[in-house]
């Protein structure tokens, strides 16, 4: 009954097709590439002390990764539902990180609560935003090496100036950490296509 | 025995039910719309494979397209209607029938 005819491997079966379907209405989360260069900028914070220089930079920079994007891979227009989704998940995101810092520099606490929320953000956030491509187990260590940081205090680290250091350090390398594993998975599904003669 | 629709298998939609449409069904259904570079990309289909199979679709009212120039570059933008969501819908439904025929084999 299932003409298999001129199919490519990607369209031939169920379950691939399906997960190109995923891939397509998740598009917007897999472009990793917009973490890896906000988080190349928040890095480079940490290392450089220049901060509101470094942030601004990687923020100026991560608006160039979008059109690039779409040049190289197409163009795919979210839903309005899940567009409204992002914006209010990111908010609700960012506003926790930035209200558990201001703990972390108000009160010394043994634990980080700032990435203690951020491990707890993108786990949920990730987790809603690519509940249909799925996690894979890099993303899983990567939440976990977040938590696991958030002791820093423990061992004397992330102490009085030391805080947003550590902070910025451990965030940057995450968020590029979790854009590359993302940005891979994309470049891996939508591979080029040789065109006919 | 309670009164169903049957299953027939003369009623599948073959607009529909070919494999490539399917697809671009599939991932037009989950989006607000799409580009003819990113459904080529994301099926591995040809560009003339692709277009030979949403002009069919177009014909058949399951999908709208709409061209555009960007900076001299033509993009085709792609998406379902709502007979294109009903029709893939319907699809599966009779595909499921379908698949309950097996139970009177056993």
């Amino acid at each position: 009954m299932v003409c298999m005819a001129n199919q490519s491997a990607r369209t031939a079966r169920g379950p691939e097709a399906s997960r190109t379907a995923a891939i397509a209405a998740e598009y917007d989360a897999l472009q990793g590439l917009v973490w890896v260069v906000w988080g190349s900028g928040l890095l480079l914070a940490a290392i450089t002390g220049q901060i509101l220089a470094c942030i601004s930079l990687g923020g100026f920079l991560t608006l160039a990764v979008p059109p690039w994007y779409r040049r190289r891979y197409g163009i795919v227009n979210p839903t309005t539902g899940r567009n409204l989704r992002v914006s209010i998940g990111l908010l609700i995101a960012a506003s926790v990180v930035a209200l558990s810092f201001q703990v972390d520099r108000s009160v010394e606490l043994p634990v980080l609560l700032s990435l203690l929320a951020l491990a707890g953000v993108l786990c949920v956030g990730q987790m809603l935003l690519l509940r249909r491509v799925g996690l894979s187990p890099v993303h899983w260590i990567v939440y976990f090496a977040v938590a696991v940081a958030s002791t820093g205090p423990l061992a004397g680290w992330a102490r009085g100036e030391g805080l947003s250091t550590y902070v910025l350090a451990v965030t940057g390398a995450a968020t590029i950490a979790l854009g590359l594993i993302d940005h891979l998975r994309l470049a891996r599904a939508l591979a080029p296509v040789h065109n006919e003669g | 025995m309670k009164a169903e629709k049957r299953a027939d298998p003369a009623e599948i939609d073959r607009l529909v039910h070919e494999p490539a449409r399917m697809a671009i069904l599939s991932i037009l259904d989950g989006v607000a719309s799409t580009d003819f570079m990113f459904l080529q990309r994301a099926l591995g289909l040809t560009k003339g494979n692709l277009s030979v199979h949403l002009s069919k679709l177009e014909a058949g009212g399951l999908i709208s397209s709409s061209k555009a120039f960007e900076r001299s570059i033509p993009r085709t933008t792609l998406s379902i209607t709502p007979e294109g969501r009903q029709a893939r819908a319907d699809h599966w439904r009779q595909l499921e029938r379908l698949r309950g025929l097996s139970s009177f084999e056993d």
